[in-house]
């Protein structure tokens, strides 16, 4: 779910061997080099908005300025670290990658990476659209020579089925997931305020390890969700509060809903969502979730917040593009966030989960049993 | 100056531009350095990307993404109409409807919006011209409203320190101490920090924070920045985790005469560009003359976001003259060799006889008791 972008991503990022090793990482180089056997090296980009692919191929998380990795097939990886030579030193921790340079014009530093390859090399591109114009500008006359494709599709398929070890992120997060949501839950119980309520939940999920912590709650009743701004403080009703906890680099995702009682909405969004998981196997076509809920939401009104997102990939990013309902079908290995809001003239209530899809069925990462 | 003021100078300016329309764009990455003339031209801070449209009769069209926050919008109660959108260009095109193909347009935030976005508009509007000016230079001096949040975001930020000061001891880490910090920040109001620090016996700049833990004899540096309803304000400081060595004293005692005479130098009618050069004498009359330029350092403070981060620079280009209800950081933040990077900065806002910190307690080397 979209949530007001941080201007510094503030938090956790080290790469640490122990949860995601070296191996897990040349094990996905080897497939990007599987998945494009003519390429002889892979640009990324990402941002601090938009890092997912990098995260992936990297582990590094861009906190304060663009980063661009140079991956060639044939030699150790490099990456360029946006903000200066005096930012190298502190972006180490975040990388396995020993290689680090200044990211400056990026146009000459291809050019020179690019010497370094075989000339007739295919060169595949992912995320570059990503860059402001005029840096992508420059990468484009440095790649004028070559023959480049896109990785971007390729690469998020893969990035859709998780690993042993990322699931195993994925459960953590949704431990410190939990953490936050309790304290949630109790700060309502207490009668704080909402934007008290929230500030328990994301202090508590801090306090677990958590990278970062998103959220967005209602002061309507539901019907609308907002962000924190520091303006309301509005006694607490019966609410959603959206939930978003990232740990290293992995994100889990829910909404609380906050009240003593579940409503007669809240109770239709759970049994829609119920249904969800249930349906969950390698094979059901996405449309399938979709034509569920549309069969079980009754008089109520979907959600415009999850108007166009019931379900979409989850990990290393939380603004992953919805997917329910466009031909394709769930695979072993995904992992899926489930949103179900509903709505009547005057409230709106959701209920969520996180999945990850087995080999007969699915696992049910979130909410913990 | 009010926010109705501002609008009513950029649609003058439009007028006068051979525009037919302006349009502002922003991705909604919001970033210190990064303006959005969406902020400037309606108030609004978009979760995703999303453009204002401002008509020469001065009419203005805010697309927001994603569609549902559109309501959001709305409750600003500004006099605007609301376009949601699940795609800002899509939404720009709805909002001009036939006129996209033919409407001579200037576009402000373009240069800083994804190159999937900007071809895309480029392509819907043919005519499009880059026009950040005609939004930007209406936003040398901030509005009333501006600065009354910086001032409470000012607030926040020294709050803020004494928090610091009270949570910070070795083995924390960096990243530890630097979420804390921006969720206190939260806890007092603001929306948003930018919360830059990091410590070590010799720091070669200020870096984002990561999982180092810190030592005794550390040296903390921290850049904290709170947003109140949407405006920036920062303050720069530098803390040892022990007792601070002599030669530690007398720099920090350097790089604070040095913020001193950037603070004396800050007067109506003055280039900041002599902001800049009254900075650098202090310095380079104690022998640092060589550190005072790039990779040591490229400015000496910068305007304060999120909508404009006019008046610019610190720094030895920036030719802008300064005038009242300017607001921008002083902030010295030198690298000394014997030392490292040391943090020392207030928020300044230009008065008709100077500039005066926002700060209650401006910056003084501090000591952590370990």
């Amino acid at each position: 779910m979209q949530t007001l972008h941080p201007t510094l991503l503030v938090g956790p990022a080290d790469w640490a061997a122990q949860r995601l090793p070296r191996a897990e990482y040349e094990r996905r180089l080897a497939q990007v080099w599987i998945d494009h056997p003519r390429a002889g090296g892979m640009i990324v980009y990402g941002d601090p908005r938009d890092h997912a692919a990098l995260a992936y191929l990297t582990h590094f998380t861009p906190k304060l300025e663009p980063a661009v990795a140079l991956l060639a097939k044939a030699d150790e990886p490099r990456l360029l670290v946006g903000g200066g030579a005096n930012m190298i030193d502190a972006a180490r921790p975040l990388t396995f990658v020993r290689d680090l340079v200044p990211l400056r014009d990026i146009g000459t530093a291809v050019t020179q990476w690019l010497e370094s390859l075989p000339g007739d090399a295919e060169i595949v591109a992912v995320n570059s659209d990503a860059m402001p114009p005029q840096p992508y500008l420059s990468l484009d006359r440095a790649l004028a020579a070559r023959a480049v494709r896109s990785g971007d599709e390729r690469l998020a398929a893969r990035m859709r089925i998780k690993s042993a070890c990322e699931c195993a992120l994925m459960r953590d997060a949704c431990a410190m997931l939990a953490r936050g949501a309790t304290a949630l839950q109790e700060a309502f119980s207490r009668g704080d305020a909402i934007d008290k309520c929230v500030l328990h939940g994301e202090h508590a999920a801090i306090q677990a390890g958590a990278q970062d912590v998103r959220s967005l709650f209602s002061v309507d009743g539901g019907r609308t969700l907002r962000p924190f701004d520091g303006t309301t403080t509005s006694p607490a009703g019966p609410t959603p509060v959206y939930l978003a906890v990232r740990h290293d680099g992995y994100w889990a995702e829910t909404v609380c809903q906050l009240g003593s009682v579940p409503d007669v909405l809240t109770q239709r969004a759970q049994h829609i969502v119920a249904m969800l998981v249930s349906q969950a196997r390698p094979g059901l076509p996405l449309a399938a979730w979709h034509a569920c809920v549309e069969a079980e939401r009754g008089p109520f009104a979907i959600h415009p917040v999850t108007a166009r997102s019931i379900a979409r990939p989850i990990g290393l990013s939380l603004d992953d593009q919805p997917m329910c309902g466009n031909g394709q079908v769930l695979a072993a290995g995904e992992t899926w966030a489930l949103q179900v809001g509903l709505r009547d003239a005057g409230h709106g209530a959701f209920a969520t989960a996180i999945i990850a899809v087995t080999a007969t069925g699915a696992e049910c990462l979130w909410p913990l049993r | 100056m009010t926010f109705d003021e501002r609008l009513i100078a950029i649609r003058d300016r439009l007028a006068e531009s051979g525009f037919e329309v302006l349009i502002g764009v922003h991705d909604g990455a919001h970033f210190i350095e990064k303006p959005n003339p969406v902020m400037v031209l309606t108030g609004f801070r978009a979760l995703g990307p999303a453009a204002v449209l401002l008509d020469g009769d001065g009419a203005v069209t805010l697309v927001v993404t994603p569609e549902w926050d559109a309501e959001r919008a709305s409750a600003l109660g500004r006099s605007m109409r609301i376009v949601p959108a699940a795609d800002v260009v899509e939404g720009v095109a709805v909002a001009l409807g036939a006129r996209a193909a033919t409407i001579a347009a200037g576009v402000a935030g373009l240069s800083a919006f994804p190159h999937r976005l900007a071809r895309r508009l480029r392509d819907a509007l043919p005519k499009l011209r880059e026009a950040d000016a005609l939004v930007f230079a209406a936003t040398l001096r901030k509005t009333d409203e501006e600065i009354a949040h910086a001032r409470a975001a000012t607030r926040i930020a020294e709050a803020g320190f004494q928090r610091l000061l009270a949570i910070a001891r070795p083995g924390m880490s960096e990243d530890e101490l630097a979420a804390e910090l921006r969720w206190h920040s939260r806890s007092l109001g603001a929306d948003d920090n930018f919360a830059l620090m990091c410590a070590g016996p010799h720091n070669r700049a200020v870096a984002p924070s990561n999982g180092r833990r810190m030592q005794p004899g550390d040296i903390i540096v921290c850049e904290l920045t709170p947003s109140y309803r949407g405006q920036l304000a920062q303050i720069c400081r530098t803390i040892v985790l022990g007792e601070a060595s002599p030669m530690l004293r007398e720099a920090y005692g350097l790089v604070l005469r040095a913020m001193d005479a950037g603070f004396a130098a800050a007067r109506p009618g003055v280039a900041m560009a002599d902001v800049c050069r009254a900075i650098n004498a202090v310095l380079e009359a104690k022998g640092y003359g060589e550190y005072c330029h790039p990779p040591h350092i490229r400015r000496r403070g910068h305007g304060l976001g999120f909508a404009s981060i006019e008046p610019g620079d610190v720094a030895l280009d920036n030719e802008t003259v300064l005038a009242p209800d300017m607001l921008f950081m002083i902030h010295p933040n030198q690298y000394l060799p014997e030392t490292g990077y040391l943090l020392c900065g207030e928020p300044a806002l230009l008065t008709p006889n100077g500039a005066r910190a926002l700060t209650v307690k401006q910056a003084a080397l501090a000591e952590i008791a370990v």
